[in-house]
């Protein structure tokens, strides 16, 4: 099950107590303006997450936006029982979890399958660099491995915590995380 | 609750940490700075660029390395511009410039850009060129008067006009096609697909994964493909839709007083929401009439041709609303 | 088990991650070490593991989207009804008074207008939103309606002209929600473009003016006809979202006009 922020309750006196407590003070009462310095801090951290997960430009710009937009709705809710970035990454983990649930499009992404050749760029004889960029070979992976391999080596969440997250098995997850592991190693040529 | 301390390898190697480069691809950049690279390419030293000079009409014929993968930008105001794909790892630039125009190509073989510089930005006759590309690459175009036609790419396609109009016969993974009164035109199924005009007429002739397209008073064809998720936009022109959508895709029509024209495949199910504040419904596909909307005004329509279909939403200002099934 | 069996249980079993991620203990994680010792091929496989998680521990952990999303963003944002998960009474504007005891209690320091008496009682998020959205309509009938087709004129007047339409009346004690707050969003989002267009008019040729230009108008009209629906009624959920269609459109006709005016 997702990973919800803890429901909403009558609001810490002294919860707003962070490096951008004005803004986001202002922002919980609704102006759009003061969010957009809560956006501005965190704008970079939330891309990078969804730029993963999604493995593609557009959806990690649509992504992003649905993020702040749930962040907006929620900020009322934000208790500062955890830091704002913390509380804005688990959120963003959510929103693109469902997105990835609930969306029924095929990837749009060159088919991603465990055919090395598939994840590598042809590179002519004259390529200065053959090794393929680090963010492109993730973005190369398989829906479901990438999403479990970013979870875990890039955003730090542990085994049960993921499999809690996505629904599935301990025992698929650690497979799915192994195998992304194996195609990235065979990607980058290590 | 980890374990203890995770290991290290008994002869771990000294582990090379290179800083991964940035995610950002060249090609994917916002269009506003495309172009103003484009234009910073074009100014920049002869060492990087370099111009043909034309006298009178001017054949060309540049050839430059391209990756698979690699991404192509090409500016050219006035003319017309083809875009083949082929394949070969290289792009070909052939065709003539008028009077005074000239050519430059310029990048590496991840990225190339051409532009055609006119002396005047109202040449009537302008250049018109055929580019020759990998049918993977990345394409990139701009233009205010040029006519655009591309076939056999499968990679990703950005074309951007005023007034000329926009053909793209295959299906590219992503097709992003906008145009002010220039008509696009899709016959094939991207998978991602995004085309917004004015007043240019749009239409599909196929399907795709995503979809939206988005005019303001062109009128809006959508025929004989599958959709996964569509959604379709239009303020006073008219939205035409016959095809079918996947059944847990979702299709939403938005129109202001354009009529709204929907043939669903008999064999899809759906679940239709249509709402109209001050138009009709007319529905063909069930026996289920229109009832008075909330606080009887405008006109509602609810119902499923089957349990746990695609959802099917319609919104019309003032535009008549046509339900039927397609044979 | 023989070598060969053991070294197929630890390579088929993801015996070498669990290792390097440290989920072994105890006499696991000793079997494996004691395999090590012996495999040139698990110790290999192993380092290359742990050179793969160094290197992605340095991968950048921000990274600035290609374009700048705030402005599509902001939009979105004050296009949504008055709709936020909080347990604190919504603000119904035009109707001034000091703060609740209740938000007194939870120090808010700002002093919030109380909600009308009637939907005070219900509290609820529907009726909360009614009430919202019917004083907001009102607000929303008294704004001057905006006309961009003069966003080309010279000089200060198109200015001026973007200036008037780009914020309602605010409300006495807080910004407008609802429905209101769907046009005050966009407007602003759009007298920004106008403003930046207008200082780009000479990039552009005059037939391309004269046809956004025209877009612009049908657009206006569009939106103006579901601004005068939305006043009769306010809680109608397909207007807001026709009205944010059509709003997005306008965006994106200024967004697009702005951009050919970049052009060489």
């Amino acid at each position: 099950m997702p990973f919800d922020p803890p429901p909403p309750g009558p609001r810490a006196p002294c919860a707003m107590e962070t490096s951008d407590g004005g803004a986001v003070r202002r922002a919980v009462a609704g102006e759009p303006d003061a969010f957009e310095a809560v956006y501005r801090a965190h704008v970079g951290r939330v891309f990078a997450l969804c730029l993963r997960m999604a493995g593609d430009r557009r959806d990690a710009e649509e992504l992003t936006q649905d993020v702040f937009v749930r962040a907006w709705e929620r900020l009322p809710s934000f208790r500062g029982d955890s830091t704002l970035g913390t509380w804005l990454h688990r959120l963003a983990v959510n929103v693109v979890l469902e997105r990835t649930r609930s969306d029924v499009r095929r990837t749009r992404r060159v088919e991603a399958t465990d055919d090395v050749a598939a994840l590598a760029s042809p590179a002519p004889r004259d390529s200065p660099d053959e090794r393929m960029d680090l963010e492109q070979a993730i973005a190369s992976l398989p829906e479901g491995a990438r999403t479990v391999f970013v979870l875990h080596e890039i955003e730090g969440y542990r085994h049960d915590e993921i499999a809690r997250l996505t629904g599935s098995a301990v025992g698929t997850m650690r497979a799915q995380l192994h195998r992304a592991r194996q195609l990235l190693m065979e990607a980058l040529g290590r | 609750m980890r374990a203890a301390t995770a290991p290290t390898a008994p002869t771990a190697p000294t582990a090379r940490v290179a800083p991964a480069p940035p995610a950002r691809r060249p090609w994917a950049a916002h269009p506003a700075r495309v172009a103003r690279l484009a234009a910073a390419a074009l100014l920049a030293s002869a060492a990087l660029l370099a111009p043909v000079r034309a006298r009178g009409q001017t054949q060309v014929d540049e050839r430059r390395p391209l990756l698979a993968t690699g991404s192509v930008k090409l500016y050219n105001l006035f003319g017309s511009i083809r875009v083949i794909g082929w394949e070969r790892d290289s792009v070909a630039v052939t065709g003539t410039l008028s009077l005074g125009e000239r050519l430059f190509v310029g990048g590496t073989p991840q990225g190339l850009k051409i532009g055609v510089e006119s002396p005047e930005e109202r040449t009537v006759r302008g250049a018109h060129l055929v580019l020759r590309v990998p049918a993977r690459a990345r394409v990139w175009v701009k233009t205010s008067g040029a006519e655009i036609v591309v076939s056999g790419v499968t990679g990703g396609l950005d074309l951007y006009s005023v007034g000329a109009s926009i053909r793209v016969t295959g299906s590219p993974r992503e097709l992003n096609a906008e145009a002010m009164d220039g008509a696009v035109e899709v016959n094939g199924s991207p998978a991602w697909l995004r085309v917004k005009t004015a007043t240019g007429a749009i239409a599909l002739r196929g399907g795709g994964e995503d979809v939206r397209l988005s005019s303001v008073s062109g009128p809006i064809t959508v025929q004989g493909g599958t959709l996964g998720r569509g959604a379709f936009e239009n303020v006073t022109g008219d939205i035409q839709f016959a095809g079918a959508v996947e059944r847990s895709g979702a299709l939403t029509f938005d129109a202001h007083s354009g009529g709204v024209d929907v043939a669903l495949a008999r064999s899809v199910a759906a679940d239709f929401d249509v709402v109209t504040i001050a138009g009709e419904i007319e529905n063909y596909v069930s026996p289920t009439r229109p009832v008075a909307g909330r606080d009887a005004r405008g006109r509602e329509l609810h119902f499923a041709t089957s349990p746990d279909g695609a959802r099917v939403t319609v919104r019309s200002f003032k535009g008549r609303v046509v339900l039927r099934a397609a044979p | 088990m023989t070598h060969f069996e053991t070294h197929a249980a630890i390579r088929d079993g993801g015996r070498l991650h669990d290792y390097v991620d440290g989920l072994l203990a105890g006499s696991e994680r000793a079997a494996v070490e004691a395999h090590l010792a012996s495999c040139a091929a698990c110790r290999d496989e192993t380092s290359r593991i742990l050179a793969l998680r160094a290197r992605l521990a340095a991968a950048p952990r921000d990274i600035q989207p290609p374009r700048d999303l705030w402005p599509e963003l902001r939009a979105r944002l004050a296009a949504r009804p008055a709709h936020r998960e909080t347990d604190l009474p919504r603000v119904a504007p035009g109707v001034e008074s000091g703060p609740t005891a209740g938000e007194r209690a939870v120090g808010m320091g700002r002093p919030l207008p109380a909600l009308l008496s009637a939907t005070r009682a219900a509290a609820r998020r529907a009726t909360r939103r009614h009430a919202l959205l019917a004083a907001a309509a009102v607000l929303l009938v008294a704004t001057s309606s905006v006309v961009t087709a003069t966003l080309f004129r010279r000089g200060s007047q198109a200015r001026v002209v973007a200036q008037q339409s780009a914020v309602p009346a605010a409300p006495r004690g807080g910004e407008p929600t609802g429905p209101a707050a769907v046009s005050a969003g966009y407007e602003r989002a759009a007298a920004d473009l106008a403003a930046t267009l207008e200082a780009r008019r000479d990039a552009l040729a005059p037939e391309t003016v004269a046809k956004v230009e025209a877009s612009l108008r049908v657009i206006d009209s569009a939106i103006a006809e579901a601004r005068t629906a939305l006043a009769r009624d306010p809680g109608n959920q397909t207007l807001v979202e026709l009205l944010s269609v059509t709003y997005r459109q306008k965006l994106d006709v200024l967004h697009r006009a702005a951009e050919l005016s970049t052009g060489i």
